[in-house]
């Protein structure tokens, strides 16, 4: 299969999974590489400087940092942005809100590992997606 | 000790008000167990593909590497059990939350079995092919495990302990029925046990809510919580769930054909995710082919009701139009929707 290069911006404070993740998207064809954001507070900012193919949105941040205001942000300045949210407490409220803050997909902390990626890949293709354990 | 013996000096009320504080901390410190879980359990089976992905790796160490990833997710699961276990109930954002019972009991089976005491047998038979109930699997998590603990309670002095749990289905109804062996209650415990903080476990262990509450949230859902005739060695609750309503079109077994003239690639990436998710067929966008919803944006609502010259779709059902209504040149049958609100175009589909 033909596969796009393709880059991945992680907003997350879990530095065990960014590393995981990237060693992981090695493996996939066309990943082009990925970006971390340190400091929470200028997600936006980075985000508009990379432009990744995807961005991986953690909604679970710490200090009180608000992941729907990054989103909508991130939406507002960058349309064309590909923001897939991340969580461990999914429920449908919170689909909702992330959807309707402009996410181009949801994924839960429940699913296997596969299917993470298999959802970064389609929002990559201009796909949405929710991935619940359910 | 000190603890206990303030306590029984403290009005009835309080010290309900504090069991039900007390089991608040316990749901949050499960809540929080949950998620760290799930924080750590996502890079090992990351960190899992990558290994397996090696292919000069000896057969031996293949197995190993399944078992491995197993045995995580496994405490995925649990960790799944736990989150359904803290959410609150009666969290009006959850309404519109269905269980698929199958997945909801995998999420759970850890946890029941944890509850019981060891050795215990927990038997399911619940069907793969239920229907979707109505109601959220949090709700149904938390009534199951009340009724689990009373059984342990109940089979403490039973030699071989047995929970069973078996679903069944009655006209728009799914019944799961959860049985114990732990020699059934008496008389006036059967008479009295969904009255509120009517207990018979020790002060302190129990608060006396969990079966009028369980009842209580199935009803709120359109169920219910009914304790059925005495059986011979235990006995047995039935939680009765209404099953989620499908659209006469759906029951005859048609697929509703929709058709999509969307620009925003968004917008159109999750109409096609909730148009795949319901099952429903997507129409060719500028094609004569018949449709039995279109759903639009404002650009495109001329060429969908024929004011444009170039209108060239078929339309024979419903239309949605996203965005703002333009009262000049909407007709009656155009319902608008704000293209923020997702949840109403997803009500519409279903």
């Amino acid at each position: 299969m033909e596969s796009a290069a393709f880059t991945v911006m992680c907003i997350d404070d879990n530095v065990l999974l960014v590393d995981a993740l990237e060693r992981r998207l090695n493996l996939e064809p066309g990943f082009a590489g990925l970006h971390r954001v340190e400091d929470l507070s200028r997600s936006v900012e980075s985000v508009t400087r990379m432009n990744p193919s995807v961005v991986l949105l953690d909604v679970d941040l710490p200090g009180g940092v608000d992941a729907m205001k990054i989103l909508e942000q991130i939406a507002q300045k960058l349309p064309d942005s590909r923001v897939l949210v991340f969580t461990g407490y999914p429920t449908g409220d919170l689909v909702r809100r992330a959807m309707s803050h402009g996410a181009w997909g949801f994924v839960s902390k429940g699913v296997a590992s596969d299917r993470l990626i298999a959802a970064i890949r389609r929002v990559v293709a201009g796909q949405a997606v929710i991935e619940l354990e359910e | 000790m000190f603890k206990s013996a303030v306590s029984d000096e403290l009005p009835a009320e309080e010290r309900h008000l504090q069991r039900l504080q007390r089991m608040a901390t316990l749901g949050t410190l499960a809540s929080g167990l949950g998620h760290d879980l799930r924080n750590l359990v996502m890079p090992v089976l990351l960190r899992l593909d990558v290994v397996a992905a090696t292919t000069e790796l000896p057969e031996k160490a293949r197995n190993d590497l399944a078992s491995i990833r197993q045995s995580i997710l496994r405490l995925q699961r649990l960790a799944g059990g736990l989150r359904l276990l803290s959410s609150d109930p009666f969290d009006q954002r959850d309404e519109a939350q269905l269980t698929t019972l199958h997945e909801w009991w995998q999420d759970l089976q850890p946890i029941v079995v944890d509850a019981l005491p060891p050795h215990s047998i927990v038997e399911a038979k619940i069907g793969s092919d239920l229907p979707v109930v109505a109601v959220p699997p949090g709700a149904l998590a938390q009534i199951l495990i009340n009724l689990v603990m009373n059984s342990r309670q109940a089979m403490e002095r039973t030699t071989s302990p047995k929970l069973t749990l078996t679903t069944r289905t009655e006209q728009a109804r799914v019944m799961l029925d959860v049985e114990d062996n732990g020699g059934g209650m008496d008389e006036e415990t059967r008479r009295r046990c969904f009255e509120p903080y009517f207990t018979t476990r020790a002060r302190g262990y129990a608060t006396g809510l969990g079966l009028s509450t369980g009842r209580a949230l199935l009803n709120r859902y359109g169920g219910d919580l009914v304790l059925a005739p005495e059986s011979e060695t235990g006995t047995v609750f039935t939680l009765i769930m209404p099953v989620r309503i499908s659209t006469p079109l759906s029951e005859n077994g048609k697929h509703r054909r929709v058709r999509l003239l969307i620009s925003d690639p968004r917008q159109l990436a999750m109409l096609r995710l909730l148009i795949r998710h319901r099952g429903l067929e997507e129409v060719a966008a500028h094609t004569t082919d018949p449709a039995d919803l279109t759903i639009c944006d404002v650009d495109a609502l001329p060429s969908v009701i024929g004011t444009h010259p170039s209108a060239t779709t078929n339309v024979s059902g419903s239309i949605i139009a996203i965005g703002t209504p333009k009262t000049d040149m909407t007709p009656d049958t155009v319902r608008w929707v704000d293209p923020k609100d997702f949840s109403i175009l997803d009500d519409v589909l279903h």
